[in-house]
């Protein structure tokens, strides 16, 4: 994204992430075995709450990292039609991680 | 291009490979969960997560993620306007305090403590 809206939301997002990590760290990968059971994470992710919490987690991890590759794109690659072409690579790649994410956490 | 590395220089490149790495990674971690579906798979590949090589891995994982979180945030400290100086300073407390919290966060990940 151009500008001081995509630096914002580039800070924006990352501060969110941080937040976020903390919660993800805690509750998936320092509370033990039983929390990655297949059966927990379902009931787990059957919460609105979570839903909530995976997909805004999700969507800016999403966002910060295709606007940080992007910008490094912008760096490096000068022709228009190399431009052109990994501004839709990075686009349909981030669109299909999207709806993956989605997939997975409307899964029941 | 030539780079001459210095503390600036080094924490931009690592931001820039970590930054990378982990936005791969995404299309990695996906597809795992996407794995939910199928309880026999995800077991199956849940128990791959736990041989040493993947621990291993994971711990690698936590060290890209604390060294890209911890620099992030000292940019957004110094773009908020904290004074320039402080620069290479804030880079060495997120260095210690990041490397501190990758040590307590890999000890459980590999194993090495339950």
């Amino acid at each position: 994204m151009k500008g001081v809206a995509g630096w914002v939301l580039q800070r924006m997002t990352g501060l969110l992430l941080i937040a976020g990590l903390i919660v993800h760290f805690t509750v998936m990968h320092f509370s033990g075995e039983r929390q990655i059971s297949h059966q927990f994470v379902l009931s787990r992710i059957s919460s609105p709450y979570w839903k909530a919490f995976d997909l805004a987690f999700l969507f800016s991890v999403i966002y910060h990292g295709f606007n940080g590759l992007w910008g490094i794109v912008l760096e490096y690659v000068g022709a228009p039609r190399w431009l052109k072409f990994s501004q839709i690579l990075l686009l349909v790649s981030a669109g299909l991680l999207a709806l993956t994410g989605v997939y997975i956490v409307t899964l029941r | 291009m030539r780079y001459r590395l210095q503390t600036g220089s080094f924490a931009w490149l690592i931001h820039r490979l970590t930054g990378i790495s982990l936005t791969l990674y995404i299309f990695l971690h996906l597809y795992v969960l996407s794995s939910l579906r199928d309880p026999a798979h995800y077991e199956a590949l849940m128990k791959t997560m736990r041989t040493p090589l993947v621990r291993l891995l994971d711990a690698g994982l936590l060290g890209l993620v604390i060294g890209h979180g911890f620099n992030g945030f000292r940019l957004t400290l110094i773009d908020m306007g904290i004074s320039t100086k402080l620069q290479k300073p804030l880079f060495w407390v997120a260095f210690v305090v990041g490397a501190l919290l990758f040590i307590l966060g890999a000890l459980p990940i590999t194993g090495v403590i339950q």
